[in-house]
């Protein structure tokens, strides 16, 4: 059995009072506060987290801080709460990631069931969502915090967790990538997974100067009448670039480490296959998986998109340059 | 028999045969299930994934 506080869609709505939060709480973002409620805003998507112990005090972690925002309207309200929370019946899983978290579902809502190598097999942390995802309850296993200090309620990997089904709802799509801002105001976007050179890639165009780089390491692509903007994410890579940016999306690159500077052009079936093997959909949602196919079949339609194999210097920013221009 | 050919007509490519490219899928970067960045999750702030110490993103 599940622990008895928690609390199913649409029990969960009607407790969350999700207009009253927009027009009761004043967010309180300033860096490093503990706060009764904060709105993390990350791809245009607004996430308000409110305590519901007034004894609970909020945080963010690391380059979050900088996405969270003030006086905005919510597009998701989240509750958090103690909880004594129990082991999930094995037999219940929709998902299972295989490391940190879980997923099944009750009636129609998602239930995230996160786990630690550090505290074994019980989770320190549940998480309930309405089947849109836009209202949901974290309840945090009790003797696993320290109470005198703030918590995260959706550090990672819940916040990237929710991002992405978030996305798959017709939104967008998160991409495991670099993306950056050129000095004319064009974006690139380079995508591959751990080791393509993601990071390199960063470093070598801030070299170049007067590039913002808006995450080396994930991506939040959306479109809006006929153009496609890049976001940055608080899911930094080694560099911990990470800004709360968007910019218009100009060339896709597809990274790979090579012995020379060269950019070779892709069928569109590899390019919808590569987009897909670096991307963060819900592998367990047909819908979400369809979506995300549509809208990367209308990127490599609309943008142009090759493999880059480079080698770490300043020519390969200037090839790159030279492909988008 | 010789067949005549309209040089109008746009030359027929040749055959290639089709192939299978692999396009690999890690799956434990793609469903998020491990430990992601420094202070990434974890009661009290500390990493899931270490006692002690932070856990990196490995390359990106």
């Amino acid at each position: 059995m599940y622990a008895d506080r928690i609390l199913f869609y649409p029990r969960v709505i009607s407790g969350l009072s999700a207009c009253d939060l927009k027009q009761t709480y004043e967010d309180k973002t300033a860096s490093g506060c503990a706060a009764d409620t904060l709105t993390l805003r990350v791809g245009d998507v607004a996430v308000r987290i409110k305590s519901g112990d007034p004894a609970m005090k909020l945080r963010v972690n690391g380059a979050a801080e900088s996405f969270l925002v003030s006086n905005v309207a919510a597009d998701v309200e989240v509750t958090t709460a103690w909880g004594k929370l129990c082991q999930p019946p094995n037999t219940s899983f929709v998902f299972d990631s295989g490391g940190l978290w879980r997923l099944s579902r009750k009636l129609e809502n998602h239930v995230f069931h996160l786990t630690s190598p550090m505290y074994g097999t019980l989770p320190y942390k549940r998480a309930i969502f309405s089947p849109d995802f836009t209202c949901g309850e974290v309840l945090l296993e009790r003797s696993y915090f320290d109470p005198r200090d703030p918590v995260d309620a959706l550090e990672y990997p819940l916040d990237e967790l929710l991002m992405m089904n978030l996305l798959a709802q017709g939104r967008g799509v998160e991409v495991h990538a670099c993306g950056l801002e050129d000095t004319d105001g064009q974006g690139y976007l380079f995508i591959g997974h751990s080791g393509a050179g993601k990071t390199t890639t960063a470093r070598l165009w801030q070299k170049a100067g007067g590039v913002q780089v808006l995450s080396d390491d994930r991506i939040i692509l959306r479109s809006w009448v006929g153009r496609t903007w890049m976001y940055g994410t608080p899911w930094h890579g080694e560099a911990r670039l990470a800004l709360p940016t968007r910019t218009p999306l100009r060339q896709i690159f597809f990274l790979r480490h090579g012995t020379a500077n060269e950019i070779l052009p892709l069928r569109c079936g590899e390019a919808l296959a590569r987009f897909l093997a670096c991307s963060f959909v819900p592998f367990y949602s047909r819908s979400g998986l369809n979506f995300a196919l549509a809208f990367f079949h209308q990127l490599i339609d609309s943008l142009p998109c090759a493999e880059l194999r480079f080698v770490p210097d300043e020519r390969a920013v200037e090839l790159a340059r030279g492909c988008a221009a | 028999m010789s067949e005549k050919v309209d040089p109008k007509l746009p030359l027929r490519r040749a055959y290639k045969k089709p192939e299978m490219e692999r396009v690999s899928l890690r799956p434990d970067e793609a469903v998020l299930g491990h430990c992601k960045s420094v202070a990434a999750a974890g009661p009290g702030g500390s990493s899931t994934c270490m006692p002690i110490g932070s856990c990196f993103t490995q390359g990106s």
